[in-house]
């Protein structure tokens, strides 16, 4: 069958865009699809990006050759590293967006991407032939034909508004359902979830009392998303040179502090207001059945759970440089209209606040990720894969990660190229989803830097490095920046050396000093070295004790990480196995046993059983 | 995998011998320091003193070594018999850890057999129902020997530690939160106190070590009454010396004897009284010492001479160990001594004369039964912890200690949680894994996060 694509891709969401590009880097020749050209990587929520454990992410997509990071420097109009008072391990970039720039540069970026078609048009059902995925139906009722296909449709499927009693379909605000494609998947045996999600009110900025707010700036000294040390400049702002209109064809760009924010708190009012109307909530009154996340709870659940002694802050956050629109963080809720105008006017500088968009809540289906291969491919069908929302995470930086990786392994799978897995020892993106395949979800998932066993080896600056060993074998990043992060790479091992063996006058290295927390004067040969690499090799010789650690329960890992279970293998009829394993086995289908023993519910003596039936398969 | 396992391949409980197996690389190793055998024939019984690290014999047993290849689980190997008497096999297996040993999981040795191909499919299969099944009855008897009040305890500790990680993870993940580094200092007092009830555990483990070492049985009394007479007869070995002065005795004697159902540690001691010099003052201070470590209290009093009432004001510290058997000694003279007005009346009396055998082996056996009352009491104190349990609760120790201390002096607190999650992990060998979703289920229930 002559396929007329490599690789399609369905949605232009944060990891539709990520998971095209990643697949046209490849080589694939690959279709995006989207229901609407005017919302690609559109943030259906707050305006950000990054901030704790995401913004590590957004580094190792950069690290990956991702655009999210490059997007987000270029657009961005306040800069915060969060943090600072603690360790290099646990601080983490965030950066407030222009949210349309975001969207129009990262459209551009699609259009300029070689190997690479955009085509707005919505997928409602998907082609299988043997069990294998061959391509999609859309809603002009033209079919196209590729070897793998990647879903990113986000909070689309199915997907149902709340304001209130309110309802209303679609996936976000103002935007498109996508109906056709859960049935298609149930069809097929892809187990469906229902999650939801909410989003607070937007307000114009003109409306706001400013003398009743405290203003919050960003960082003097911005921290970027995006490697720059190891790009060429070509590489830098690509959209921006390339273009066909713009005549500023220089490499550099300013990124600045445009804009400051504004916080406030909820009152005693406020509360009251809400718990007299708890009962217009579809969310108390049960008319939501999806589970929302715990880490981002309405209005309503704030109070309820947690009371209102001091009041709940509020961040309020631009949405762009030309719009007069506010995002008001921290006030999600799917009260009706009404209240929630009357829920405004209870919070100090929002008095007379005029609301131009509601909050409401989302439900949408999402697919069982357990039923996923790590390489994001469905296990339920060949070349058809997953990424993003649909996978039951929240998060664009959560989603952007998986969308790449999907865009590999779908070029990779077009390709008959190896799979692409990222391991959990390497960095978030590898816990984000081995998590995701083997533990499962029970609320929207989002990543916490706690999920990771290694955290101390995740310092975002080193996150080139981390990933270094995985881009060799992939056109993910250019020769040239590969190179340049190979000699970063070695420099950096070198100086960790002289660190820990040329003495200083006191007969101490400079590694014991560091150690020690005394002050001393670095060797001036080291003070000419960009501060990414003074910054990277100072924690690894401060910290060598405990990232040593780290380093060794890797290698302990790595053991049982190493024994393959084949993926035709049968779990049932296990003499020894109890039936519950089994089940969870058989759900999960873990590549690794050490896939397996992070499955919950499954213990050492399932796996000391397990060990033995494969080695006895093998022989 | 690289570590050397160590089990009981016979039943646990009193028997005859047992039969202590290890497989590999260490086995070699082990077999040169413990049992002074650096170059072992292969599949030769050899009959050796059993030394442990801090030097001490703790057995004899009959060792035998296999090779590489040559083996049941094809790696280097060891059999250790030795007496059956579960405190002998706990000490040797207690000083194999300290050599580097870890101790087998359920199953593993046949695991091990398999894997480097030493036994067939058929056997194989068999093996999966036999790790499934002993697993389940490991799992029994774990919740039977763990009685609800120790498990309650210890996961109790661990929650607190959960409680004590959600609060730091909140600090760390979520710093536009409000959450505020002041929480740091109650951190640190909650895990003092958990700290603390770990090492009261341990305190009880140690007790229960009575199950594990060695139990030290004393000879004290006034001067002159016979304790070293007594001391030879019941060691049957003229070990001290005897004489008709009194103050014979200076330096306490030890002497490591089988009695009853276990070894025990006699002591002859100094007799006690006003000391006339330095260097019996110095033996006198010791006996003290002694008495306070000991384990049972064989008190000895001459029956053909009058009570000497400067005894009196030792008496007092004596008594306060609880287990005291009171020996009238000298019987074959004629009855002197009178106990009627002093604290010693209401104790069970047994009479003894070294002239008369019969009265000696009564002694023995009144001193097993003592012991034997000695184990149940300790069985009815309710927590007993065993050896794999208070490995665990040492390890959780060493890393809430050093956890507290990286958070008393001021180091990053992401430094401090990997020794948290070890105390957690560790715990957990006990009570069940928790996991990271566990701690999250804190975070969100104590803290309001999130946009
Ligand atoms: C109301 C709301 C509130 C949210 N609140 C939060 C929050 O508080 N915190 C948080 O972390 N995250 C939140 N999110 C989630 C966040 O927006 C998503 O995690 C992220 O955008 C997911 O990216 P994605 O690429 O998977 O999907 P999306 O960004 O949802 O993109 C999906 C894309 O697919 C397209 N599409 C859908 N169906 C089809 C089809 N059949 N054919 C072709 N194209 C299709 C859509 O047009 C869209 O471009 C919220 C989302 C919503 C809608
Ligand atoms: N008749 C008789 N003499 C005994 C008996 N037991 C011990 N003796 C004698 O009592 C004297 C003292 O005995 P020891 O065993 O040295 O007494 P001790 O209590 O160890 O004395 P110190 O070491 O000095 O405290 C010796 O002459 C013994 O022979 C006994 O049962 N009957
Ligand atoms: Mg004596």
């Amino acid at each position: 069958m002559k396929y007329d694509y490599d690789v399609i891709v369905c949605g232009a969401g944060h990891a539709g865009c990520e998971a095209a590009l990643a697949s046209s880097r490849q080589g694939a020749r690959t279709l995006i699809l989207t229901g609407n050209l005017e919302t690609i990587a559109q943030m259906s929520c707050n305006p950000a990006i990054g901030g704790q454990a995401k913004g590590q992410i957004v580094r190792e997509i950069d690290a990956l050759g991702g655009e999210m990071a490059l997007n987000t420097d270029f657009t961005a109009i306040q800069f915060k590293l969060l943090n600072t008072s603690k360790g290099p391990a646990v601080q983490a970039p965030r950066a407030q967006c222009d949210k349309k720039e975001y969207q129009i540069r990262m459209k551009h970026v699609l259009e300029q991407a070689s190997n690479l078609d955009i085509f707005q048009c919505l997928a409602n059902g998907i082609i299988v032939e043997n069990g294998k995925c061959i391509g999609v139906k859309t809603s002009l009722d033209h079919n196209f034909y590729a070897n793998s296909i990647v879903v990113t449709t986000g909070t689309f499927l199915r997907a149902l508004m709340h304001v209130g009693e309110n309802k209303s379909e679609g996936g976000r605000i103002g935007d498109h359902v996508s109906k056709g494609l859960s049935a298609d998947f149930s069809k097929y045996g892809i187990q469906l979830g229902r999650f939801k999600t909410g989003t607070p009110p937007r307000i114009m900025g003109s409306s706001i009392d400013f003398s009743k707010t405290e203003k919050q700036y960003g960082d003097k000294d911005p921290t970027l998303f995006a490697f720059y040390d190891t790009r060429a400049d070509s590489e830098k702002f690509h959209v921006e040179q390339n273009s066909r209109w713009c005549n500023n064809k220089s490499p550099s760009h300013h990124c600045l502090n445009k804009i400051h924010c504004e916080v406030t708190r909820t009152t005693q009012k406020t509360s009251a207001i809400i718990r007299e109307n708890l009962h217009r909530s579809p969310l108390y009154k049960g008319n939501i059945t999806g589970t929302g996340p715990r880490y981002c709870p309405s209005i309503e659940d704030k109070i309820v759970k947690f009371g209102e002694k001091e009041g709940h802050r509020i961040y309020l956050e631009p949405e762009g440089l030309r719009t007069d629109e506010w995002y008001i963080n921290g006030l999600s809720t799917s009260l009706p209209f009404d209240i929630q105008k009357e829920v405004l006017k209870s919070i100090p500088g929002l008095e007379n606040a005029k609301i131009i968009k509601p909050a409401y809540a989302v439900e949408y289906d999402y697919a069982v990720p357990t039923q996923l291969s790590n390489s994001l491919e469905s296990q339920k069908i060949k070349s058809l894969f997953f990424a993003g929302q649909i996978n039951g995470s929240s998060g664009y930086e959560e989603a952007a990660a998986q969308g790449l990786i999907a865009g590999v392994n779908a070029a990779n799978n077009a390709l008959k190229l190896d799979p692409f897995i990222v391991g959990r020892e390497i960095g978030y993106i590898g816990v984000l989803i081995d998590d995701l395949t083997t533990k499962g979800v029970t609320e929207p998932y989002r990543m916490f830097t706690s999920r990771a066993e290694y955290r101390l080896l995740f310092n975002h600056g080193s996150s080139e490095l981390r990933y270094l060993p995985l881009v060799r074998n992939t056109s993910l990043v250019t020769a040239y920046r590969r190179r340049m992060i190979e000699n970063k790479s070695k420099i950096i091992y070198e100086w960790v050396e002289k660190f820990n063996s040329i003495k200083t006058t006191s007969n101490k290295t400079y590694g014991d000093l560091l150690r020690m927390g005394s002050n001393f004067n670095f060797p001036s040969n080291f003070n000419n070295l960009s501060l990414n690499v003074q910054n990277e090799v100072i924690y690894r010789v401060k910290y060598e004790g405990y990232l040593k650690r780290e380093l060794l329960s890797i290698e302990k890992m790595k053991d049982i990480e190493k024994m393959a279970i084949p993926s035709d293998f049968n779990f049932d009829g296990i003499p020894g196995l109890r039936t519950e394993s089994i089940e969870k086995l058989r759900e999960v289908s873990p590549s690794t046993i050490g896939q397996a023993s992070r499955i919950p519910g499954v213990n050492p003596s399932d796996l000391n059983v397990l060990t033995v039936m494969i080695k006895k398969r093998k022989r | 995998m690289g570590d050397t396992i160590v089990a009981q391949a016979t039943p646990s409980g009193e028997s005859a011998l047992a039969l202590i197996r290890l497989s590999g690389e260490l086995c070699l190793k082990i077999i040169k320091e413990s049992c002074g055998l650096p170059y072992p024939t292969p599949r030769h019984a050899y009959y050796k003193k059993y030394i442990s690290v801090n030097n001490d014999t703790i057995d004899q047993v009959v060792v035998t070594y296999y090779e590489e290849k040559k083996s049941f689980t094809s790696e280097r190997s060891l059999e250790i018999t030795c007496h059956g008497n579960p405190i002998i096999v706990r000490s040797i297996i207690e000083d194999l850890l300290d050599r580097g040993c870890r101790i087998a999981k359920p199953g593993e040795f046949t695991l091990k057999s398999y894997l480097n191909g030493k036994i067939d499919l058929i056997q194989a299969e068999a093996i999966a129902d036999l790790i499934g099944a002993k697993s389940k009855i490991a799992i029994e008897l774990a919740n039977k020997n763990l009685n609800g009040e120790l498990s309650d305890k210890i996961s109790r500790i661990q929650s607190k530690c959960i409680e004590q990680q959600a609060i730091i993870e909140a600090f760390i993940d979520f710093p536009e939160d409000d959450i505020g580094s002041e929480q740091t200092e109650n951190v640190i007092k909650e895990l003092e106190k958990s700290a603390k009830e770990i090492k009261s555990l341990l305190d009880i483990s140690e007790r229960c070590d009575i199950f594990n070492d060695i139990i030290n049985v004393v000879l004290v009394g006034p001067p002159n009454v016979g304790k070293s007479s007594l001391f030879n007869c019941i060691i049957g070995n003229e070990r001290a010396i005897v004489d008709k002065e009194a103050g014979t005795t200076r330096d306490f004697i030890e002497q490591k004897i089988y009695l009853g159902k276990t070894y025990i540690n006699m002591y002859d001691t100094a007799g006690l009284r006003e000391a006339k010099n330095r260097i019996e003052n110095i033996g006198i201070s010791k006996t003290k010492e002694l008495i306070e470590n000991s384990d049972l209290l064989l008190l000895v009093l001459d029956n053909s001479s009058p009570y000497p009432r400067s005894f009196n004001k030792e008496i007092k510290s004596l008594l306060q160990t609880n287990n005291v058997i009171l020996i009238l000694n000298k019987t074959d003279l004629t009855t002197k001594l009178d106990l009627s007005d002093t604290q010693l009346n209401h104790l069970e009396k047994c009479y003894s004369t070294i002239k008369d055998k019969t009265s000696i082996d009564e002694i023995i056996i009144k001193i097993s039964t003592q012991l034997n009352t000695l184990f149940e009491k300790h069985k009815e104190f309710g927590l007993y912890v065993n050896m794999r349990q208070s490995n665990s609760l040492k390890a959780s120790y060493v890393s809430i200690d050093t956890c507290i201390s990286r958070i008393t002096s001021r180091i990053d607190i992401e430094f401090c949680v990997p020794d948290l999650k070890n105390v957690i992990l560790n715990l957990g060998e006990i009570v069940g894994v928790k996991d990271n979703e566990d701690m999250l289920d804190q975070l969100f229930s104590n803290f309001c996060i999130g946009k």
